[in-house]
């Protein structure tokens, strides 16, 4: 009989895809990275909140536009403010507000459309900064498809962050369902329309008979799904935290779900 | 993008956004996100276990009998072993496809080293393997083998299940005695060892748990402790050494229970993992609930104690090396404190289906120390009660003690638990104090009552402090407490009311209104105290006593206890009544037996003793079938104090018999007082009338005086006679002579009432009016008495008006009737012209009489209304001399005035010493006259007797015969004689004595004026006196 030492390993997890650059679980998010980098200048460290602004830009967009800016205006902002920060310039304050990325994007923001005429007269338009090339135009439709929820800035940030994290995570799901399997995309169609599901709630009888498969085995493949899902999804999540402690994680998460639950 | 908005989402139903992820609702995915799926130890799906009959053609070695749950990972089954003839329990679990090979290799080697604990308190395996689901759709021919050594590993899912036999452990966890509230700190402290040698054993043997939760810690009906799926976790865990968790931190199950480097660096867990799920269990088992974030130790949440809080957290430290680092100490640790507080350890607690009563309280391993729970501050409350009760005592008067000491006694039960109570009795007697002290009027009843609510207030604070609100009694505690006082202070009130304190307050209570107060007051207070104290006993402890020799030990308090409470509340009352009806009655000398009072306090002494004695009874008895249980309130105490309760009320009315005994004997002491008093007044009265001339002060008249002066100067004077008034109506003077002059006129003749006595003769000629006159000096009253003949007329004596010409005034006038007129008679009259002085008061409010004059021995009863005479009666006896003194009564108001009572000094027959006044009027009117009478004063004067002796009563002249020329008196006219007159009878000296010798004698018919003297003229009548009738002289 192996280890008889007191040291016994606890093993239950899959490990993801993608395994982390370092060692230590905790510097592994981007948003962690760039803090750690501070005003410095490191190439992932750039590289990460490239990342990070490539994925969440709509939400500050949305932001904008809620406040009652017309669409020029917005476009205008958010590039401004994009041109700003990633200069880097908001990483030395709001020291509060960096466990959390969305928070933190957020509240630079909103310290930069505070003192956003003094910006539009000093930045120009596409000068020196940085320059995301951001589809406007989608934007705006996107926006103006929205249902008109009575919903704060903040809220329509927040849900429009939450949709943007989700996309991504449905967009890794598919991916690796693809990679899998010839038709693990297929799969992937018919399984995902039961994540939003509770496992209860799942016809998994008739599904089976429409997938040619025998129940058992399509509940083993729904809950593998459900489970990869799941670990995708805080795996995202953790990305813009600071520290991916699970509690936290679950906090984010819980935030994020009550920006569509709870009143505007 | 979609700009379909007619979709909805099947999870919510919400419509969806235009801009979905994936086609999805957000809100559904992140919901979905969040929730996971409790599957402890592996990422398997959820298991749904299959029938007995799916179940049972795989292990033909086994009898299975049923479903007994799902254990997390598979499903257990209770199966019989018919060779060896034993409960087992079946554990399968399904296989994964990604199980391999090497994982069912690995899976063996670790189940050999389970099959290999051996211990007591660790659910043993005795078997395992692998069995091959005999309906398996994809290939997998086979069955599974059963026994040890097969592992034959099936290809696809649910094909096949790995099994263990083990040990049935018939009980139930932990979890279900925890959620069954059947579980108390003591019992925590008996598992735990029980758990740390099953752990220390394992972790000798190189096995670490890894997953200690409630759910595995089993407890059978002989109350072992049995931890099961013991390194299951690991084994069913299709990976090893290198996995590690996510950054998402992902967590099989509820991470509860896992120690912070299971959770957070899963590669370096060692056995203090264990240590560290085992702190959580205790924990729980505690309080009830996890620890988590910043929790309070387990003392500040239940009544534990306070070293097991350094055990708990000391096995809950996040760093492993500052926890525990072997089980043992954890259980030398518990079992050092579990022996040291309690004396004997109760085993376990069996797991019985029943659903048992509302969860008991925790019990207290050692009492927690309360806010004042200090014995020294206790005693010192104690001692200052008594010194207040003792003040009272002495200011307000015996009873007022004891009543307040009742209270105190009755209380002294609540001491135990509900201390607020007593501070409700300290305030009670304080106020007491207070009140007494300031004497207020009567209406102060109402202030105190109200004073009485306003106490509440302070009482609820001090409830507060007393009791600790961070326990469920606690707070209970603190609300009967509350209610108690609200409840209690108003009768309580009224009982001290009743008792002596309307003394205090100056309201007058007579008997009967302190009766039915009494009744009122007593019972509610009383009553509601003693069930109030029995509820919040009941409540404040354990109920659940341990009552041996029951069949099913199912704790309950034996009914003994609630009958004899019942009992109690019900003697409490009733005695109460019992003794406020004999005190009040007592009072009244006319209580006697017959009267309903006296067959009403019979039945509620008689009814008083029943309950009292049954309560002793069943208290005793209660007593008997609780045994073992310590000093604890549940149910040893209660009965204890249903048992004490009467011996100790009976022994404070030891302190009140005195008090009966004494008054009993100043009662006796009146009454002989009373008779002493009544034979000396008779004896005073035979010496006065023996004394009468010589203790009187009398004043004669000279002999042919008719006019007596007194010191004062007043002067006495007889002025004229009237004879046959209704006829000739002819006025002499005192001395006999006619009255010539017509000075006096009749105004005003009394009726004669013939029948008045019907044996007396009214001669209308016998009759005689006398006018008797006082003159006074200015400013002088006269009290006159009766005046008196001698001889004496008939019996009656009537006034009549006249007219005194000269004087020019009316006066009055005695018109006698005698029944032979006498020749002289003598006049009496006693007279009393003041000063008064007082001979004895007595004062209405303080019932006390003081007699200033030496021997005067008044005594004076209370005045009460005579329904008859329509008035009220004062009345006294005296031993002072009647005919000595003149006695009046005089009453003084509140307001200073004295009123003068119409005083008669006793009845025709009765005794002479007793004299009364009469105030007429209706029973409200004269009561409200009543009370503004502060006290009656008995007055005396002495009389003064003045006697005019020898008023001449002439003879009446005959009216029938012819008049005379009233021109030419004759002597006959002039003497009134009448013809034929049989009283005239002329003697031979009658011509001598008329002159008649040298010319011509006088004859009757000589010109007048003739000498009376002359005239020898017999009187009517027998003569008292036998002298000759003689001219007196001429003044």
């Amino acid at each position: 009989m192996e280890a008889t030492q007191p040291t016994v390993n606890a093993g239950s997890l899959q490990p993801p895809p993608s395994p982390p650059q370092s060692g230590d679980l905790f510097a592994t998010t981007r948003w962690t990275v760039v803090l750690a980098a501070g005003t410095g200048t490191a190439p992932d460290a750039d590289r990460a909140l490239d990342e990070l602004c490539r994925a969440y830009w709509y939400p500050l967009y949305a932001y904008v536009r809620r406040q009652g800016r017309s669409r020029e205006d917005a476009e205008d902002l958010v590039q401004g403010f994009f041109a700003t920060f990633l200069a880097k310039n908001y990483l030395e304050g709001l020291s509060g507000e960096r466990g959390r990325f969305r928070a933190f994007l957020l509240a630079c923001l909103k310290h930069f459309l505070a003192n956003e005429h003094d910006r539009i007269h000093r930045k120009k338009r596409g000068g020196q900064a940085l320059h995301l090339s951001l589809d406007w135009q989608s934007a705006d439709t996107r926006y103006q498809l929205e249902p008109s929820h009575d919903a704060s800035p903040d809220r329509a940030y927040d849900r429009a962050w939450a949709v943007a994290l989700l996309d991504r995570v449905l967009g890794r799901l598919e991916g690796e369902c693809a990679a899998e399997d010839q038709s693990g995309r297929i799969q992937f169609q018919r399984a995902k329309d039961f994540l939003v599901l509770g496992p209860e709630a799942i016809p998994y009888a008739a599904a089976a008979q429409g997938a040619g498969m025998t129940e058992g085995a399509l509940r083993v493949a729904v809950h593998r799904l459900r489970r990869r899902y799941r670990q995708l999804l805080r795996e995202e999540i953790a990305q813009t935290l600071a520290a991916a402690q699970p509690t936290q994680v679950e906090e984010e998460m819980r935030s994020l779900f009550a920006a569509f639950t709870s009143a505007p | 993008m979609n700009t379909d908005s007619d979709r909805t989402c099947p999870g919510c139903g919400m419509p969806l956004a235009s801009h979905a992820p994936g086609g999805l609702c957000p809100a559904c995915l992140l919901e979905q996100g969040l929730a996971t799926e409790a599957v402890p130890g592996g990422d398997r799906p959820p298991f749904h276990p299959p029938s007995v009959a799916e179940v049972a053609p795989l292990f033909p070695q086994l009898e299975l009998v049923e479903w007994v749950g799902k254990g997390g990972m598979g499903a257990v089954y209770k199966a019989r072993q018919p060779g060896l003839d034993r409960w087992v329990a079946l554990k399968i679990v399904p296989v994964q496809a990604e199980d391999g090979a090497k994982f069912a290799e690995r899976f063996n080697r670790e189940a050999r080293a389970l099959a290999r604990l051996n211990h007591p308190n660790i659910v043993a395996v005795h078997e395992f393997g692998q069995v091959t689901h005999p309906a398996a759709p994809t290939g997998g021919a086979g069955e599974g083998a059963p026994g040890g050594a097969a592992d034959r590993a099936s290809q696809s899912s649910g094909l096949g299940y790995h099994y263990f036999v083990m040990e049935y452990v018939d009980g139930a966890n932990l979890r279900q005695l925890v959620r069954a509230g059947r579980l108390s700190p003591r019992e925590a402290l008996a598992i735990v060892p029980q758990v740390c040698d099953a752990l220390q054993y394992a972790h000798d043997e190189g096995v670490v748990h890894r997953d200690i939760k409630p759910e595995n810690i089993l407890v059978d009906r002989r109350g072992r402790v049995k931890i099961a799926d013991f390194g299951l976790a690991k084994i069913l865990a299709p990976q090893t050494s290198e996995a590690r968790l996510t950054v998402a931190g992902q967590v099989m199950g509820t991470p509860h229970y896992m120690a912070p480097e299971q959770v957070e660096r899963p590669t370096e867990v060692d056995h203090r993992a264990d240590i560290y799920s085992l702190g959580v269990v205790f924990y729980e088992m505690l309080t009830g609930e996890l620890p988590l974030g910043k929790f309070p130790p387990p003392s500040r949440k239940v009544q534990v104690d306070v070293r097991l809080d350094d055990v708990v957290l000391h096995a809950l430290e996040k760093e492993p090396d500052r926890r525990y680092q072997q089980a043992s100490e954890v259980k030398s640790d518990v079992q050092g404190i579990a022996t040291s507080s309690a004396p004997a350890a109760t085993p376990p607690p069996t797991p019985t289906t029943a659903t048992g009563p509302a969860p008991p309280h925790p019990g207290s391993v050692s009492p927690r120390p309360g806010r004042l729970a200090q014995m020294p501050s206790v005693l010192w409350l104690a001692l200052v009660t008594l010194a207040v009760v003792a003040v009272w005592k002495a200011v307000a008067g015996p009873q007022a003690g004891w009543s307040v000491l009742a209270e105190i006694l009755l209380v002294a039960g609540l001491v135990y638990r509900v201390k607020v109570a007593y501070v409700a009795t300290l305030f009670f007697a304080v106020l007491g104090v207070v009140v007494t002290l300031l004497n207020p009027p009567s209406w102060a009843l109402v202030v105190v009552v109200v004073l009485n609510g306003l106490v509440a207030l302070p009482v609820w604070l001090c409830a507060n402090w007393f009791f600790p609100t961070d326990t469920p009694q606690g707070l209970q505690q603190r609300r009967l407490a509350w209610t108690a006082t609200l409840l209690w202070l108003p009768p309580l009130t009224c009982l001290w009311f009743v008792l002596s304190g309307h003394e205090a307050l100056n309201v007058d209570l007579d008997a009967d209104a302190q009766f039915y107060t009494a009744l009122l007051g007593l019972p509610s207070g009383t009553g509601l105290g003693v069930l109030l104290a029995w509820a919040m006993g009941t409540l404040a402890a354990d109920p659940a006593t341990p009552v041996h020799g029951e069949a099913d030990s199912g704790r309950r308090t034996p009914w003994q206890v609630f009958a004899a409470w019942a009992a109690l509340a019900v003697s409490l009352p009733v005695g109460g009544a019992f003794l406020i009806l004999v005190q009040s009655v007592r009072r009244d000398p006319s209580w006697n037996p017959g009267t309903a009072e006296y067959v009403v306090t019979l039945l509620l002494a008689g009814g008083a003793i029943l309950a009292g004695l049954a309560s002793v009874a069943l208290g005793l008895s209660a007593r008997r079938r609780i045994r073992g249980a310590p000093d604890r309130w549940g149910g040893d105490a209660r009965a204890s104090m249903a048992v004490w309760t009467w011996p100790v009320l009976l022994a404070g009315a030891l302190l009140w018999v005195p008090d009966s005994e004494k008054i009993r004997a100043e009662r006796q002491q009146l009454a002989a007082r009373l008779a002493e008093q009544t034979s000396r007044t008779e004896i005073a009265l035979q010496q006065a009338a023996l004394q009468e001339t010589e203790a009187t002060a009398t004043a004669v008249g000279a002999t042919g005086s008719y006019r007596i002066s007194l010191g004062n100067g007043a002067v006495l004077e007889a002025v004229a006679l009237c004879r046959d008034p209704r006829g000739a109506a002819r006025w002499f003077w005192p001395d006999g002579t006619l009255c010539g002059e017509p000075r006096f006129e009749i105004l005003e003749l009394p009726e004669l009432v013939p029948t008045r006595r019907p044996q007396i003769t009214i001669v209308p000629e016998n009759e005689v009016l006398c006018y008797v006159r006082w003159s006074l000096p200015a400013g002088s009253r006269i009290h006159s008495q009766q005046p008196t003949f001698d001889p004496p007329p008939s019996d009656w004596e009537l006034p009549a008006k006249i007219r005194d010409r000269e004087r020019n005034l009316e006066a009055q006038a005695e018109l006698v009737c005698f029944s032979s007129v006498p020749h002289t008679v003598t006049y009496d009259v006693a007279s009393s012209f003041g000063p008064w002085s007082p001979v004895s008061v007595y004062s209405l409010k303080t019932k006390v009489a003081r007699d200033l004059v030496p021997n005067a021995l008044a005594l004076w009863s209370e005045p009460r209304y005579d329904t008859q005479a329509g008035a009220l009666r004062y009345e006294v006896m005296h031993t002072l001399d009647r005919r000595a003194y003149a006695l009046r009564m005089i009453a003084r108001m509140a307001d200073g005035q004295t009123e003068e009572l119409v005083f008669h000094t006793g009845p025709q027959g009765g005794s002479p010493a007793k004299g009364y006044a009469l105030v007429h009027g209706t029973e409200a009117a004269t009561a409200q006259k009543l009370s503004q009478v502060l006290e009656l004063v008995l007055e005396q004067t002495p009389w003064v007797r003045s006697q005019i002796r020898g008023i001449v009563l002439p003879p009446l002249a005959a009216s029938a015969g012819s008049s005379p020329n009233p021109t030419v008196p004759t002597a006959r006219a002039a003497a009134g004689l009448v013809e034929g007159s049989p009283h005239l009878r002329a003697q031979g000296s009658l011509a001598r004595n008329l002159g008649i010798g040298a010319a011509v004698p006088p004859t009757l018919d000589s010109p007048w004026p003739l000498q009376p003297e002359e005239l020898a003229i017999v009187p009517d009548g027998p003569m008292r006196d036998s002298r000759p009738w003689k001219r007196p002289s001429q003044p």
